[in-house]
Order: C-alpha cells, then sequence, then structure tokens
C-alpha cells in the first residue's frame, strides 16, 4: 500500500511536469486507476490531501494534494443519495479537522488559493448530499470556527479570521453556483433527480440557515468596510489588499444568494447604505462587485408587483446613479486623452446597473396594464431614469453606450405602442426625450476624427460600421416610426447644413461631411414613405415602363431626398481630400443610381470623378478596388442613360486599369499551394474583374452596330488572348507559377467581358440582334484550348467552368460543339472538393440547353455516381470533411432532381447507365430515411416523386397516359418521347412505399420540427403521385397487401387509401400530416 | 513558472481549455508550423507548446497547455491549470453545444486561477454554416472576458488573443507584435482585399432590398 502510494504521488508528479511529456500516458494510466476505484478512490484523496509530516507540515505538494481533492470529486459529484453513516462520519470529521488546523491554527493554504478554491467546491458537493438529512447543522458547525478569536480587542472593529472568511465566501458562491445560478444550471445536462435536489437543498436553506448565513457575510462585509476607513485614515494599520479582498468576495456572496433568499434578509435599513457606500469606494474591485449585486437585488423575480416597487423605492438608485453618472463623466472629461479602462469599467458597470433597473420597471409596466397605480408609479420611476439613460447613451466609449440600449429599446418600443393605440401627441417632456436621443444617436454615427479608417485596425473599422449600422440605426428606425417628421427634419437639416456650410467655405471636419453623405447614403432607408424607383426622387406622374426611357424627368420638381442628392452633388462634397468621404459619395451614388435618371446632367460629373485620380486610379489599392465596383455597380444600373459614345469614351479612360498583373502573396508555409493560396488572396484581379464586366457592358450597348461592337469586342478580346496564348508558351514547368495565374486570370477576364453582355434570350424575339459570336466562338476555343494544355492545374479548371458558364449564358448555343472536349478535360483530373462545383456548372447547362446536352450528361452520369459513393465513404475525420461531405450529398441530390426536371430523365435508363440504376435507387433510400439530415431527405423524396411520376405510368387502353393532367408531369411529358421503366411499380411498392411510412413512424421524427414537416409534406406529394401514375391499383395494394403486413385496423386501412384516391394534393396534405400527428400522439400516451 | 524577467524575456503560462473538437490543438500547432490540421486526433492529458512573440516590449513566450476537451482523455484536468496566468477558452462557432459549455469550463478555470485574463474565442468562423451567432454570444460580457472570433483555418485574427492577453499581462496598452525573422512568420494573414470583399457584398446584400424601378415603379 505504501509503495502504491508512492507511485502514485511520483505519477503525479509526472503527469503534471510538462518536461516529462513522454512518461505522461504511462503515469495516467496508473493514475485513472485510482479514479476509477470507487470504493476507496477517495480514501486515497484524503489521504493525499491532509497528511501530514511530523513537523507539522503538509506531506504532499500542493499539485499532489490538489489531486487528492480531484480523486474525492469524483467520489462525490453527481451522488444523489444519502452517504453511508460511516463514511459521512469519517469525511465531516476529516474535513471539519482539516479546516481547524490549516485555517485556524495552520496559515490557512497560504499562496495556494487554488487548493483553498478547490476544497470549497469538495465541501459544497459534501453539503449538497449530507445537508438535507445527515448534516443539518453544516453551517453553525461552520461558523463556530468563523467566530473572531479575540473579539474583547475593542477599539478596533473585530478581526473576523480573513482566511476561513474568504473560504466560507467561496464556499457560498460555489452553493449558490449549484442550487441556484441559471446559467450554470443551462450549462449542465439536465436530470430530473438533480433539479429535485436541488430545490430541496434550496429550501432547506432558505428555511433553516439563510438569516445566519447573511448575517455572518454582511457582518463580515461591514467590519472590513470599517477596518478599510481606519486603515485610510491611518487611524490603524493592517494589509489593506487582504482587506479588500474580502470585502471584494463577501459582496460577490452577497450578490450570489441575494437572488435565492428572503429579501427581508437582503434589503435592510443597515444594508442600503453599506451598499451605497461600496458602490463608490476607492477600490474598484469592490464598487465592480457592488454593482453586480445591486443588479441581482434589482433583478430579483418578486411575486407582487407592489413589493417590487416599493424595492425600488427604498433603493432610490435612480439619484444615486444619476449622481454617480455625473461625477464620473467628469472624471472621464478630466482625464481626457489619458484614458483608464478600470474606470470606464465602473461606468459600463453603472450603466448595466441602470439598464437592468430601467428594463425590470418596463416589465412592471407591462405586467401591471390593469393596475394603475403600479403602472404610473413605474412609468414614474422610468422616467425618472430618462436623463441619466441620456448621459449614458452619449459616452464616447461604445462599450457603456451600448449598455445601454436594451432599455433605450425597450422604452422606445413602449413609446410605439402608446402612439399607435392613441391619436394624441406625446407630451413635451417624451418629445424632448426623443429629440435629444436622436441627436445623440446620430452624433454617435460620426466617426472618431482622429481615426482614419483607411489606417485603423481591421476589427475596430468593422465594429465601428456595423455599429453604426446596426444597432444605431435600429434606434433611429424606432424613433422614425414614433416621431416620423421629426427624424426626416432633423436628418435633412444635418445634412444641409453641412453642405451648405461646406459651400460657403466654412472649415469643416472630415468626420462631419462624412456623416452628412453618410446620411443620404441611409435616407432611402429611414425615409419609409419615399417612393420607389425614380419617384424616390422626384415627383413625376405615373409613366408606363416603355415611355421612361423617354421621357423628360427634369422638369418634375425633386423629392427630398432627390433634393439631398443634388446638394451632395452639387456642393462639391466628392471632392473633399480625405478619401473616406470620397468613398462614402461614391457609394451613395452608386446606391441611389435612380436619381441620376431624373437629373442626368449630374451623371457626366459623377463618371468624371469615378474613372478619375480618386477612382479607378486612385493610388490606393483598397479604395482603388472598391471603386471598381461601385463603377461597374452604377454603370450596370444606368447603362440605359449612357449613350455608346460615352461608353467608349469612358472605355477609354479605363482601358488602362485593365492590365493584368499576377500578384504572388507570401506563403506561411512550405505546404500550402501557391497557386490556391494566389487565386484566393489574388490581390486587386478580383475587383478588376468588374471592370473587365463593365468594358463587355459598354461594348454591348453598341450592339445596334454589329459590325462596331465585333471590332470593339475585339479591342478588349484579342490583347487578352494574345496574352493566353503567349502565357501558354511561356510555361515551362509546373512550378511556373506566375504563368500558370496568368492564364487562370485571362481565362477568368474573358468569362467577365462575356458577362457584361445580356443574356441569351429564349425564346429568341423576332428582332434580335445577336452578339459577336464569333468572337464569343474563338474565345470558347481558346479556353477549351489552354484546358486541354493545363487541365492538370484545379485553378485552370475553375477559371475554366467560370468562364464557359458565362459564354454559354451570352451566346447560347451557340457555342455547344465544344462541350464534349471540354467536358472530358474537366473530368481528366479531379479533386474531392470540385464536385460541388462541378455539378453546379453541370446544372447550369441542363438549365440552358436542355435536351441538347443529353449525351454529355449519359456518359457523366454512371462514373460520377461512383465517384460521389466514394468520397461519402471515406471516413469523416474533422469539421471540413464533415462540410464536405454534406455538401457534395446536398449539390448530388440537387443535380439529380435536376437531370429529371430538364427531361433527362432517360440518361439513367440508358444502355451505359442502366445498371447503375438501382445502386442510384438504393443511395436515394438510404438518405430518404436518414433522419438526422432532413433537408436531404426533402431532396430524395422529390426525385424518388419525379421517377415515379416518369418511369410507372401505365399508358390507358386508348394509348393516352393515365391521369395526364397531373401537376407535376405537365412538364415533363411535354414532348411524348420519355422512356417509361416497365415493373417500375415493384420497386415502388416493396421499397419506395415502405420507407415512406417507416419515416414518420420513427420515434427519432419529430413532427414539430419545420424541417421534417416539410419532409412530411414531400412524401404527401409523393404518395399522392403513385396514385396518379397507378390509380386504383395503389390504393388496392395498401389495403390488400401493405397495410395488414403493417398491423393496421382493417377500417383505418380503408379509410387512409381512399383518401389517397380521392382528395386533392392540398387536402391530402393536410390529412396526412394530421393523420401522423395523431399516430405520435397516440403512441406518445 | 512565475513571470520571469530575466533578459528582457517575460514567460506565461497559458491554459487553453474548451470541449473536444472545438481547434484548441489546430489553434496552437498553427502558430508552430503554419499548416492547418486537417485531421481530428484528441489530445490526451495536455501538451505544453510554448509559443514565442518579438513585442515592441521585448520577448513574451506563452507556454500553451494544451488540455484535452474530451471528458475520458481528462488526464489531471484542472490540475493542469495549477499557476496559470492567463486562459482562452475555446468553443467552436458551428457546435451549439460547445458554447453551452462554456460557463462550466470558465467556473472551473476561476476556481483554480482566481483572477487571471482570459479571453473567450468563437473558433472556426469561416465555415458558412454557423450555429452560434455572434450575437448569441453573451458569456463573456457577464464575466467580463474578452470574446474573439478567430479561424485557425483561414489564420483570421489568429494573433489578437494573444495579443490582448500580452497586453493585459504587461499592463502595456501599446504593446504591439513586431515581426522578427527567427520566428515562424507572425504577420497577420487576414487578407484586406477578401475583408473588403465581404465588406463589399454585405453592402451589396444591404442595398439590394431597393428594387429596380423597371419593375415596381408605377
Amino acid at each position: 500500500m505504501e509503495q502504491q502510494f508512492d507511485q502514485l504521488v511520483q505519477a503525479i508528479n509526472i503527469a503534471s511536469d510538462a518536461r516529462q511529456a513522454n512518461l505522461h500516458q504511462d503515469a495516467l494510466r496508473f493514475i485513472s486507476t485510482f479514479e476509477n476505484d470507487h470504493a476507496n478512490g477517495w480514501r486515497a484523496g484524503l489521504t493525499l490531501f491532509t497528511m501530514m509530516n511530523s513537523n507539522g507540515t503538509r506531506k504532499y505538494s500542493p499539485q499532489v494534494r490538489f489531486f487528492g481533492l480531484r480523486l474525492l470529486e469524483s467520489f462525490l459529484e453527481a451522488k444523489y443519495e444519502p452517504l453511508d453513516n460511516d463514511t459521512f462520519q469519517f469525511l465531516k470529521a476529516e474535513l471539519l479537522d482539516y479546516i481547524r488546523s490549516e485555517y485556524l491554527v495552520g496559515n490557512a493554504e497560504a499562496n495556494t488559493t487554488f487548493l483553498r478554491n478547490k476544497l470549497s467546491h469538495i465541501l459544497t458537493l459534501f453539503f449538497l448530499c449530507t445537508y438535507l438529512d445527515q448534516w443539518p447543522t453544516f453551517f453553525s458547525d461552520l461558523f463556530d470556527l468563523i467566530r473572531p478569536q479575540n473579539s474583547q480587542s475593542t477599539s478596533a472593529a473585530p478581526d473576523y479570521n480573513p482566511h476561513v472568511s474568504l473560504l466560507f465566501f467561496h464556499l457560498v458562491i460555489e452553493i449558490s453556483g449549484e442550487v441556484a445560478d441559471q446559467m450554470l444550471k443551462s450549462a449542465r445536462s439536465f436530470s430530473a433527480v438533480r433539479h429535485a435536489r436541488d430545490t430541496k437543498v434550496r429550501d432547506a436553506v432558505r428555511a433553516r440557515d439563510a438569516p445566519g448565513i447573511n448575517e455572518a457575510v454582511l457582518t463580515i462585509v461591514a467590519s472590513g468596510a470599517e477596518r478599510m476607513a481606519q486603515v485610510r485614515k491611518g487611524e490603524i494599520t493592517a494589509p489593506i489588499n487582504q482587506i479588500t479582498e474580502v470585502v471584494d468576495w463577501g459582496i460577490r456572496t452577497f450578490g450570489s444568494y441575494v437572488g435565492w433568499v428572503d429579501i427581508n434578509l437582503t434589503v435592510t435599513p443597515t444594508t442600503i447604505p453599506l451598499l451605497f457606500s461600496l458602490l463608490s469606494d476607492p477600490s474598484l474591485p469592490i464598487r465592480l462587485a457592488t454593482c453586480g449585486a445591486l443588479l441581482r437585488m434589482v433583478s430579483k423575480g418578486l411575486k407582487e408587483p407592489t413589493d417590487k416597487l416599493q424595492l425600488y423605492k427604498v433603493l432610490s438608485l435612480g439619484q444615486v446613479l444619476a449622481a454617480l453618472e455625473e461625477r464620473t463623466r467628469q472624471e472621464q472629461q478630466q482625464r481626457g486623452e489619458d484614458t483608464d479602462e478600470g474606470e470606464e469599467s465602473y461606468r459600463e458597470a453603472l450603466a448595466r446597473l441602470l439598464n437592468g433597473l430601467g428594463l425590470e420597471l418596463a416589465k412592471l409596466m407591462e405586467e401591471a396594464a390593469d393596475n394603475e397605480d403600479i403602472r404610473n408609479e413605474a412609468t414614474r420611476q422610468l422616467d425618472e431614469l430618462r436623463p441619466t439613460t441620456l448621459h449614458f447613451l452619449a459616452d464616447p466609449f461604445d462599450d457603456t453606450c451600448s449598455t445601454i440600449f436594451p432599455l433605450l429599446s425597450t422604452v422606445l418600443t413602449t413609446l410605439k405602442k402608446a402612439k399607435r393605440s392613441s391619436q394624441e401627441n406625446l407630451p413635451e417632456q417624451t418629445r424632448s426625450f426623443l429629440s435629444s436621443a436622436l441627436t445623440t444617436i446620430l452624433q454617435k454615427m460620426k466617426w472618431d476624427e482622429d481615426q482614419d479608417p483607411e489606417d485603423m485596425d481591421d476589427d475596430d473599422k468593422h465594429a465601428f460600421e456595423s455599429f453604426r449600422k446596426g444597432d444605431l440605426r435600429v434606434h433611429l428606425d424606432s424613433i422614425s416610426v414614433i416621431e416620423t417628421d421629426m427624424v426626416l427634419q432633423t436628418v435633412e437639416n444635418l445634412i444641409m447644413t453641412t453642405f451648405n456650410s461646406y459651400q460657403s467655405g466654412s472649415p469643416l471636419k472630415w468626420n462631419e461631411i462624412e456623416l452628412a453623405v453618410y446620411l443620404v447614403y441611409i435616407f432611402g432607408d429611414i425615409n419609409k414613405t419615399g417612393g420607389k424607383g425614380r419617384a424616390a426622387f422626384c415627383h413625376a406622374p405615373p409613366v408606363a415602363k416603355e415611355a421612361r426611357k423617354k421621357t423628360d424627368y427634369s422638369e418634375y420638381p425633386l423629392t427630398t431626398h432627390g433634393n439631398l442628392l443634388f446638394s451632395m452633388v452639387g456642393c462639391g462634397v466628392g471632392s473633399y481630400p480625405h478619401v473616406a468621404v470620397t468613398m462614402q459619395f461614391f457609394e451613395t451614388c452608386a446606391r441611389y443610381g435612380d436619381f441620376f435618371k431624373v437629373r442626368k446632367e449630374c451623371i457626366i460629373p459623377l463618371l468624371q470623378a469615378m474613372v478619375g485620380p480618386r477612382g479607378v486610379h486612385h493610388p490606393e489599392t483598397t479604395a482603388r478596388s472598391r471603386v471598381y465596383y461601385l463603377f461597374y455597380k452604377f454603370l450596370k444600373e444606368d447603362r440605359n442613360e449612357i449613350s455608346p459614345e460615352l461608353g467608349l469614351s469612358l472605355l477609354e479612360e479605363f482601358r488602362d486599369t485593365l492590365a493584368i498583373q499576377v500578384d504572388l502573396p507570401e506563403l506561411e508555409s512550405p505546404e500550402q499551394d501557391m497557386l490556391s493560396e494566389a487565386v484566393a488572396n489574388s490581390g486587386i484581379f478580383d475587383s478588376q474583374l468588374y471592370l473587365f464586366e463593365t468594358a463587355g457592358m459598354l461594348i454591348s450597348l453598341s450592339f445596334k452596330k454589329p459590325e462596331e461592337c465585333e471590332s470593339l469586342l475585339q479591342g478588349i478580346v484579342q490583347p487578352l488572348l494574345q496574352e493566353l496564348s503567349t502565357s501558354l508558351q511561356r510555361i515551362s514547368s509546373p512550378q511556373d507559377v506566375v504563368h500558370i495565374l496568368k492564364v487562370h486570370h485571362t481565362i477568368m477576364a474573358l468569362g467577365s467581358v462575356a458577362k457584361g453582355f445580356p443574356e441569351f434570350p429564349s425564346p429568341l424575339p423576332p428582332d434580335y440582334i445577336s452578339p459577336p459570336i464569333a468572337v464569343f466562338r474563338e474565345m470558347t476555343q481558346a479556353i477549351v484550348v489552354s484546358l486541354e494544355a493545363m487541365n492538370v492545374f484545379k485553378v485552370v479548371r475553375e477559371a475554366t467552368r467560370f468562364a464557359i458558364g458565362r459564354i454559354v449564358a451570352t451566346a447560347g448555343s451557340h457555342v455547344i460543339d465544344f462541350i464534349p472536349a471540354l467536358m472530358a478535360n474537366l473530368l481528366a483530373h479531379f479533386e474531392p472538393s470540385e464536385l460541388v462545383e462541378f455539378l453546379t456548372f453541370i446544372g447550369l447547362f441542363m438549365h440552358r440547353l436542355s435536351k441538347e446536352i443529353f449525351d454529355v450528361v449519359n456518359q457523366l452520369i454512371s462514373p460520377l455516381h461512383v465517384r460521389i459513393m466514394e468520397l461519402l465513404a471515406a471516413p469523416v475525420t474533422g469539421t471540413d470533411d464533415k462540410i464536405t461531405h454534406s455538401e457534395t450529398k446536398k449539390s448530388y441530390l440537387a443535380f439529380l432532381n435536376n437531370v429529371m426536371a430538364n427531361t433527362l430523365s432517360g440518361v439513367f435508363i440508358s444502355e451505359v447507365n442502366k445498371a447503375q440504376l438501382e445502386a442510384i435507387l438504393g443511395f436515394i433510400l438510404r438518405i430518404a430515411e436518414d433522419l438526422s439530415d432532413p433537408a436531404s431527405q426533402r431532396l430524395a423524396f422529390a426525385f424518388l416523386t419525379k421517377c415515379i411520376d416518369v418511369w410507372a405510368r401505365e399508358p390507358k387502353s386508348d394509348g393516352q397516359p393515365a391521369n395526364a393532367n397531373t401537376p407535376a408531369s405537365a412538364s415533363m411529358n411535354g414532348d411524348g418521347e420519355v422512356p417509361r421503366l416497365p415493373g417500375f411499380q415493384h420497386f415502388i411498392y416493396e421499397q419506395i412505399v415502405p420507407v415512406a411510412f417507416r419515416v414518420p413512424a420513427s420515434p427519432n421524427f419529430n413532427i414539430k420540427d419545420g424541417q421534417m414537416l416539410v419532409v412530411l409534406t414531400e412524401i404527401s406529394t409523393m404518395l399522392k403521385t403513385i396514385f396518379w401514375a397507378r390509380d386504383r391499383e395503389f390504393p388496392n395494394f395498401l389495403v390488400s397487401a401493405f397495410f395488414p403486413s403493417m398491423g393496421w385496423p382493417s377500417d383505418t386501412a380503408t379509410d387512409f387509401a381512399s383518401k389517397v384516391a380521392e382528395m386533392d394534393q392540398k387536402v391530402f396534405r393536410k390529412y396526412f400530416t394530421d393523420f401522423v400527428r395523431a399516430s405520435k400522439q397516440s403512441a406518445g400516451t | 513558472m512565475d513571470a520571469q524577467a530575466d533578459a528582457n524575456k517575460l514567460v506565461f503560462k497559458l491554459v487553453l481549455v474548451g470541449d473536444g473538437g472545438t481547434g484548441k490543438t489546430t489553434f496552437v500547432k498553427r502558430h508552430m508550423t503554419g499548416e492547418f490540421e486537417k485531421k481530428y486526433i484528441a489530445t490526451l492529458g495536455v501538451e505544453v507548446h510554448p509559443l514565442d512573440f518579438q513585442t515592441n516590449y521585448g520577448h513574451i513566450t506563452f507556454n500553451v497547455w494544451d488540455t484535452a476537451g474530451q471528458e475520458k482523455f481528462g488526464g489531471l484536468r484542472d490540475g493542469y491549470y495549477i499557476q496559470g496566468q492567463c486562459g482562452i477558452i475555446m468553443f467552436d462557432v458551428t457546435s451549439r453545444i460547445t458554447y453551452k459549455n462554456v460557463p462550466n469550463w470558465h467556473r472551473d478555470l476561476e476556481r483554480v486561477c482566481e483572477g487571471i485574463p482570459i479571453v473567450l474565442c468563437g473558433n472556426k468562423v469561416d465555415v458558412k454554416e454557423r450555429k452560434v451567432k455572434t450575437s448569441n454570444v453573451t458569456f463573456h460580457r457577464k464575466k467580463n472576458l474578452q470574446y474573439l472570433e478567430i479561424s485557425a483555418k483561414s489564420n483570421y485574427n489568429f494573433e489578437k488573443p494573444f495579443l490582448w492577453l500580452a497586453r493585459k499581462l504587461t499592463g502595456k496598452q501599446d504593446l504591439e507584435f513586431v515581426a522578427a525573422p527567427a520566428l515562424q512568420p507572425a504577420e497577420t494573414v487576414v487578407d484586406p482585399e477578401l475583408m473588403a470583399k465581404y465588406a463589399a457584398e454585405m453592402e451589396a446584400a444591404e442595398a439590394a432590398p431597393l428594387p429596380d424601378d423597371e419593375d415596381s415603379e408605377l
């Protein structure tokens, strides 16, 4: 035994020592034998923890003793029945003995707070399983230990043993955590036994010991507070840090139980002044702890609303908070630039307290809707908090400001309701509150003057951006619902004042101008009553769609928003020398392209700015690449206002930005693939693609002159093709990343140019003028040739998929002859992660080209299925694999459905693929039954439905298919050539129908889950489709064979079968859902 | 074990905790090798990794105690936290349960290492199917922790937790990491272009509801 003990100690020492990592596993294996020994492990633990040397010191190191406690923990945790008496008596005696020797006469585990804290947890676990029956005197026994030993010394406040005090505090906090902390409770998995036990313990503590605990805590805190004061005044000398620590933890302890013991104990004529004095104590931790305790007090649930109001009256926190807010605000101003994070966190804590109090008052108002006295009193108290709320709202620190957002939004919601239910105007006082809140919010929307958004930490920048377009906007919108005119006018005034003073030459800070431009940007959202399209900007009579282009809108007066934009463009802020202003200006113009359709004279100045040195030629990459996008976005929306000539001159202005440049990122490790890294982080090239698309768009404006259009397109495309061919020739080896990337980039650029052209219409209108097809064919050919040479490179395959997809959209079936070669090369090399994109790509083709692509899909199906099954069968070793699997599965299911939807069902039963069909259907059935993934289940049932509809339809004797008018079949049988699959009905009855009923019958099928309900809907559609395909045969099968085999009563079976046949789809869906719901309920009871 | 001030070199013990599979080991190894660990191998007990950072105030080493998240491989469990000077609690934003467990990890850590600075890290923010949204993460506000979102995979915010802890531990708010050739590359790899693109896409989405007049103007 002795020897085993030494080994255990050695093992613990090894396992705790980072330098002996190679021995850890052996050590842990040895240790685990003690951990798993439920009968005796704890005895070893206790010995490790308490064993003394002959000189009165502890025998083992803190590490080892800590593990001793851990062994006790495994014994005591999750123990819900009483201990046997011997064990109980033994443990109790040992633990009390330890506390006496260590804390009363010993050195209280000096410097090893972790032993004290862990012990308090062990004591808590012991308490939890003994307090109710075996050790009801737990607390009184403990208090006997705490009492001051030398309380006869008179002048000084009594000196409670600080070590025992801290142990006691930690113990009470642990107990509160175990029996009453909601957050910890929801972090545990629910156990009914435990829940019941905790309730009983709570009740017992309340009934027996709460007064004693509370008295002990408050006495120690009060005494500590007094001693702190004495030390600070120099009346006594004592270790101030230790006393502070005791008071801090004492208040935290008070806060830990204030929520679950009788309020009459915690709120008394002595506690309130004590707490208020500690609320402004010089020690920051004590102030923070007091804020926390008061917040708990304020949020405590009380049955009677009157009691709660009475509590708030007694506390009169409103006045205290107002005073402290003012004081801390002045201190903050005095500190100026010299930020003190601690003090700011105190202000934040005060704001949180205010927020909590306000929310409780609002809740009282809500709940006591029928009690006018309570409502009035709560309203009065809440109104009293308004000025302090506004001050916190205006705090320069966004963390503090946002702390009172919940209160603000509750107040605004209440006002919204009041406004809705009454025609009367709000009281002047309320209006003035709203107006102040509004002004404050608008000021908070301003960037910090000293911060340069271009040069800020990304996180800080995004934090501010989401702050201003998130929370601040929400509040602005709320106020706007209550006082629409006030908001619109205030915002309009702020904007116009800024623009006017800018125009008149007053010096303005960049952030003031930026705010004004930003407000123009969001004005469209704030102004809910604004019109749509052009009507948002000018008061014009309705104009028919076709006539709009020819209508002269310049004579119609502008709306407010139109005016704001007009002033913004006119006053010249667009050329203010600060990049944030310029960018916001471009953002705003690009967002409201419709404005420029009613004031066309503004277009050219804007476009000139956009192609100039502040726009697409901006020296800063970030700004420049953003303008690429905005320029594109604006032109895309206003392309009808752009004459072909203007288009051409613009093209000349930015042609120089179209040079393709390859930026190589720095790799972090040699393992990384430079090609994929360079594509993922391609620098400005990503945005440059917008310019290529813009080029295509501008060229397409000349469509009425096909020859000119073709030569313009050649002007852009030829250099790219040159580039492509040169780069291809220059590639010397697979390591020649620059040239490979050049090929990638060039193909992407070609695709983007094509994207700029309008989509190929279907059906073709009679007067259609084709785009320059010859050029698109040349592009396609060049891309396919490049792919052939470079199909081993994933990035080239990716670029090809993108570009060909765009070209097919523009040129339609004119390029179809290239597709077989294309597919062959795309499939020659393949990575699992590409499957999803490849499936999407094929999906696009099927959608665009339908039957024309039959052969391609026909060749593809079988190998594709094998590939996908391999991938899905591979083991999942991490989050990445899990995601790839689930995405692949979904894309494949979507793809199979697409094949069906595009009348390509024949590929499944063609000569080359029919051998695979059973495997495919087997896969689908497995998915259909997999309740862990309802989204895929739905797709699987949808696919089965389509199969049934196409393959199982029995021709009637007159040669017409049965029930030809079913909705599902209308699109499938258009040309009457859809091949059927004789005998498919057997598969339906033997395989599909059982699954359709097994799924909802499964115990894991939760009908309350929205996704599962959708699955059920899909099943009902499928059942109905079987009837449409097979007619009476289906209900007959159900009644005579299937339902009897399931043991259904015959009347239920007959009823169900007739419902499938008679009801229309919608009615049957409801019937089926109700049917499943009812059977779930009866199964549950 | 304490912060040693020998020759401008500060050493801190950092305790890294959180549920199994949240990416603790991947996160730590990312720093040392720059390589993204694709496979999941559960940590047994603990692994200690020294991570070095060069700052404008000198050299800092975090001895990161990467502890087992899985109950069955726990080893000494909270025994590893002893004398920890700072902590990271990690959860996985794609898994709700790992966030739900954060209070347990926090309580255990706080018990052993009273009052140490702690960062709460939401990992895997690169994954599209997020289950724990930023706005749902409130635990840190209740307990005064710093919350940071990271992606060990894409390196997003990789250094932020260390930077925050280094500032807290040294009390120097203007502490910055500086690149040092002797170290594995420490420069941030968040691509500003990419972030700008994300931002652009988000704003594009925001601007989207304003309808095209060709359809809606009447």
